[in-house]
């Protein structure tokens, strides 16, 4: 009995996550099974792009250091695969083998030191370092705290190995105890939104929750559950792949990767302080308009300065209306007599020439 | 741009929920391409009823289904639309309803304001109420806050949000 009960606890110390994502790429989806122990996991997963698809299992021991990843690539015609191990020494190895040729070692002496493996574009290798720096933590307590790492990088397809230098960054917290985190490797820079139990959300240009597929009971630490995810329908996901699609999402990849300029009005409230913190940490120029700091939207009053190059405005400032009406209930009182009003209209011009037009609120409610 | 608004706001004739349709159609009938994100109430929100509705020993809340979210948690889904405009299609356009964001679950309003003030040690006794004049408070009662079968449903709930944040 007592072998029993050791590994029912064994059992409840692991969290299973079902994870999907999308990426920007309409034809990119990658998904993963992973359980998570208290200082290890393992996940298998796939991914699908245009022209090949992936499918990887990944070992770790203590403190999420790799022990196996097993990654295969196919394509029309043909397959590659690659058994990319670490032995209790410290010492890598990897076998690889392509296009029907035989198996052959690849060189990895440069990998001594590594910890970890990373799998090119797939968005659940960047979980390990997070964890076993425990960046989440440091990023909901609005720490900056910077970990150099060296790692086992796959090259995807070809399914050859680097020795890859990145740099992590906890940056401040995500909804949901999730961490926006910085990430580094040579000339590529980005913010990834992590979830709390250190696994990607977001990846900007690569991965995102897919639209209308939500996990509809979420884990806790150290709980065993099993996540359902429930799908409603997503008519953008069973649109047709064309031409102009690959367009779209080819100019979208440049606007999410862009650091733009963002005003926030309503930036100090309840929900702006929020929005004006995920902006920063993803990377953008944000401006936080309040009449604290000198900006009213309902007035006008320096309006046109906060908005001068700003390319997108984000107007949660809904303050105004129980400003104007002295409080909710009086409002909902007042309520027969709500009308749209008069609405401040103010322009403002960047330094192309493009003009925003604002028409913030409803005066005088 | 990018606008917050609230889940079920054109259901209603009156008060905030009809200001901010007003608010909606003022921003749709711009020149500037509008993203709209309605959401359910704030858990914030709960507390800010429970002093607005305080006359001494009690306070007045008003009776609401209601289903729940942190504004940290609609904060990124209003970032997301600023630079991936087509995560939501454009308003008005054929089959495109706004999308909406809420809590995983329905709350009662005076269930989570009794819980609150338990978890404050506040010994203010909470009363649900009615108000009569208010021509919409049969759709506060029986649902019309509540989200559609689109919206994103995410965490955390009001009670793990008390455990967070006290």
């Amino acid at each position: 009995m007592t072998g029993d009960s050791s590994l029912v606890s064994a059992v409840a110390a692991q969290t299973v996550r079902v994870l999907a994502w999308k990426g920007p790429d309409p034809v990119r989806v990658d998904a993963a099974y992973a359980t998570l122990g208290p200082d290890s996991l393992t996940a298998r997963g796939t991914s699908a792009v245009a022209d090949y698809v992936v499918d990887w299992v990944l070992e770790t021991g203590a403190a999420w250091v790799t022990r196996r990843l097993s990654v295969r690539t196919r394509g029309d015609g043909w397959v590659r695969s690659l058994e990319l191990g670490r032995d209790a020494d410290g010492s890598w190895s990897a076998v690889r083998q392509h296009d029907g040729q035989r198996a052959g070692r690849l060189d990895v002496s440069g990998l001594d030191g590594a910890l970890d493996c990373d799998l090119g574009l797939c968005p659940f290798t960047n979980t390990m370092p997070v964890l076993r720096h425990d960046l989440v933590a440091s990023a909901q307590r609005g720490e900056s705290r910077r970990v150099e790492l060296v790692m086992a990088w796959v090259a995807v397809p070809d399914l050859t190995v680097q020795v890859s230098p990145q740099r992590y960054t906890s940056l401040g917290p995500a909804s949901d105890g999730g961490a926006m985190i910085g990430f580094a490797s040579g000339d590529f820079e980005t913010t990834i939104e992590f979830d709390r139990d250190g696994l990607v959300r977001v990846y900007p240009g690569l991965a995102k929750p897919p639209a209308g597929v939500t996990e509809t009971s979420r884990p806790r630490r150290r709980s065993r559950s099993l996540v359902a995810l429930r799908h409603s329908s997503d008519r953008r996901n069973l649109a047709g792949v064309t031409s102009t699609r690959h367009l779209k999402t080819a100019r979208r990849k440049l606007i999410m990767q862009a650091r733009r300029k963002i005003a926030v009005a309503g930036g100090t409230g309840r929900v702006g302080r929020h929005v004006v913190d995920v902006l920063k940490a993803r990377g953008h120029d944000v401006r936080a308009m309040s009449r604290s700091g000198g900006v009213d939207v309902v007035t006008g009053d320096g309006l046109g300065e906060a908005l001068a190059g700003v390319e997108c405005v984000i107007d949660v400032a809904t303050g105004a209306l129980v400003r104007a009406g002295g409080g909710y209930r009086v409002l909902h009182r007042r309520g027969p007599e709500l009308e749209p009003g008069r609405r401040a209209g103010r322009r403002a011009t960047d330094g192309r020439g493009v003009h925003h037009r604002v028409r913030p609120v409803h005066r005088g409610l | 741009m990018v606008v917050v608004s609230i889940i079920g706001c054109d259901r209603f004739t009156a008060g905030y929920s009809a200001a901010k349709l007003a608010h909606e159609q003022a921003m749709l009938s711009g020149p500037i391409p509008v993203r709209i994100l309605r959401a359910a109430q704030f858990h914030e929100f709960v507390a800010q009823l429970v002093e607005w509705g305080r006359q001494g020993e009690v306070s007045y809340v008003p009776k609401m289904r209601t289903q729940l979210v942190a504004a940290a948690t609609v904060a990124p889904a209003l970032a997301d639309l600023a630079y991936d405009p087509e995560s939501a299609p454009a308003p008005g356009s054929a089959g495109a309803p706004i999308p909406e964001i809420a809590g995983r679950r329905e709350e009662n309003l005076v269930d989570m304001a009794n819980l609150l003030a338990a978890r404050r040690g506040d010994p203010v006794k909470i009363e649900g109420v009615s108000d009569p004049a208010d021509p919409d408070r049969r759709l506060y009662e029986t649902g019309g806050l509540l989200p559609g079968p689109d919206a994103t449903l995410a965490g955390p709930t009001f009670e793990e949000w008390l455990d967070s944040t006290s």
